[in-house]
């Protein structure tokens, strides 16, 4: 369980995040939507602490962040460094030993070549890789079904399902409604800063016609005059 | 076309210079100072100071060398223009040096620097397959990445050992095996992300204590082969290696300490003037690590 109580994000002037809470429980999927820069990373950022906030973050595994996978949305691989070394690297840092690696590497990634030289996709599946070797209990992941192919992005799903079976947390951020269909059990709509909206998953099919509906009356109209 | 290039490279110097807190005049005076001592060194030891300013040239030159970089320049300028700016790069390195060996009339290895300028101009290093091989996999990433950029300079300092070696000459591999255990220190020069250090589950005082052991280890295995056919060899010179890795060897822990001083900027003036400090006089380490490490630990609070 991770518990947000009044989380508040300033950078100078401009408030990011207004009062966040929320409960989000074990063994469930959470997709976060919003538009870009409702303040959805950052929202991501401050759970994982890596961005100071105001308020509270509360959960059963204490510190948060050593239980935490975090997937960021462009992650970043230093120069000289191959995918199996970038995997070390990771795993090592929560103290976690990887055996047969080569066996574990679902995604057939090049992991004997440098990292920064892999394409968007596969740096993508590298990291969601490495994150998931680490083993955590909760996990955010930020876009990590963008620029990924048709067979990983499946995969992808499958792994998400299984987590939540397994009664991981997880935190999802997509602008790919049909994934968060496949995988979430509650999608929360963030605007401007605040959760507007919570959807269950009974409700999926009625908010992606309102927001279909939404969407299209206000921006292509103004298009097409 | 070239002009606008180095031009705009002097630009992105004196950012850089500026990032580091330093106002360009004064930058230019601490170059002044370098070279100052550059020749002082010379004078000291004239044989053992050529061979640190060649390859300390050398290893300056192979990292621009480096092939994404070169393919950038290849991909935006002609064959020619891409020539000429790498000659001109090496040039303007290698210039400081080289005015400093002509000062001390060392026509040899002035004439070296110029070779070693122009050959590195022409060539670019592909990699041995699809990564060059490390002794270090898993165990990242400073060792991996600063071997990866300085394979070529080991290569040349255990060449030179082996001269030493085959000559008797303990005194040159001394030399080597210091050159080598001081290029493991810059390897920790290099920041990583946030996030990698966000990562790890240590305590601040567990994760400096691991970088320590772990950078020793690792110092150790590229210089182990050396120290142990020199103690076989010159069993009698036993207490000079002693003296220099011991001073190397508490050296690495406070290189590190300062990294995570900085963290997450790279070293800058304050921290590097202390490393120097303590590179001239190895005892200033004692005094200035306890402090250092405390200064390191409350900022690594912030990021662990």
């Amino acid at each position: 369980m991770i518990e947000l109580i009044n989380l508040s994000k300033s950078f100078g002037q401009h408030q990011v995040l207004h009062e966040v809470s929320y409960t989000f429980s074990d063994g469930k999927v959470y997709g976060i939507v919003g538009e870009n820069g409702a303040g959805k990373t950052t929202l991501f950022r401050c759970i994982a602490g890596l961005e100071t906030a105001i308020g509270s973050i509360k959960s059963d595994l204490q510190p948060l962040k050593n239980n935490l996978g975090y997937l960021t949305s462009d992650p970043y691989f230093l120069s000289k460094l191959t995918g199996e070394e970038y995997i070390y690297l990771l795993t090592d840092a929560r103290g976690k030993k990887i055996k047969n690696l080569s066996e574990r590497n679902i995604f057939e990634l090049p992991l004997k070549e440098y990292a920064s030289s892999y394409s968007t996709g596969m740096k993508k599946k590298l990291a969601l890789t490495a994150t998931l070797l680490q083993d955590n209990s909760y996990y955010i992941l930020d876009e990590p079904f963008n620029g990924i192919d048709l067979q990983s992005s499946i995969i992808l799903t499958e792994i998400i399902l299984r987590l939540k079976a397994m009664g991981k947390t997880i935190l999802i951020s997509s602008h790919i409604f049909s994934t968060l269909r496949d995988t979430c059990d509650e999608i929360l709509v963030l605007e401007a800063g605040r959760i507007s909206k919570s959807v269950k998953k009974e409700e999926f099919g009625d908010f992606e016609e309102e927001m279909k509906e939404q969407i299209l009356k206000k921006d292509i109209d103004k298009l097409w005059l | 076309m070239v002009n606008s290039y180095l031009r705009l490279q002097y630009k992105l110097l004196t950012r850089h210079i500026k990032a580091m807190g330093l106002p360009i005049p004064v930058a230019f005076l601490l170059l002044l100072g370098l070279g100052y001592l550059i020749h002082y060194a010379l004078v000291q030891y004239p044989v053992f100071g050529c061979y640190a300013v060649i390859l300390g040239n050398f290893q300056l030159l192979f990292l621009l060398t480096e092939k994404n970089r070169n393919d950038f320049l290849k991909n935006t300028y002609s064959k020619r223009e891409f020539h000429t700016i790498r000659l001109w790069e090496n040039g303007l390195v290698i210039l400081p040096s080289f005015i400093i060996l002509l000062v001390h009339n060392q026509w040899l290895y002035t004439l070296l620097l110029i070779l070693l300028a122009v050959v590195f101009a022409f060539l670019t290093f592909k990699t041995f397959g699809k990564s060059i091989p490390t002794p270090f996999a898993k165990k990242p990433f400073e060792f991996i990445i600063g071997f990866r950029r300085s394979y070529l300079l080991l290569l040349v300092l255990y060449l030179l050992a082996g001269i030493g070696f085959y000559v008797a000459n303990p005194n040159l591999v001394l030399f080597c095996i210091a050159c080598i255990a001081l290029t493991c220190v810059f390897y920790y020069q290099l920041p990583e992300p946030i996030f990698y250090l966000w990562n790890d589950h240590h305590t601040p005082r567990g994760f400096l204590m691991r970088k320590f052991r772990r950078g020793i280890l690792q110092c150790l295995l590229v210089t182990l082969p050396l120290i142990l056919i020199y103690i076989l060899l010159f069993p009698s010179d036993l207490f000079n290696a002693c003296i220099l890795l011991g001073g190397v060897f508490f050296l690495l822990p406070f290189a590190i300490t300062l990294k995570y001083v900085a963290y997450p900027r790279e070293i800058n003036f304050p921290e590097g003037f202390a490393l120097a400090l303590c590179f001239s006089f190895y005892p200033l380490i004692l005094a200035l690590l306890p402090f250092y490490y405390i200064k390191a630990i409350n900022n690594l609070k912030n990021h662990l």
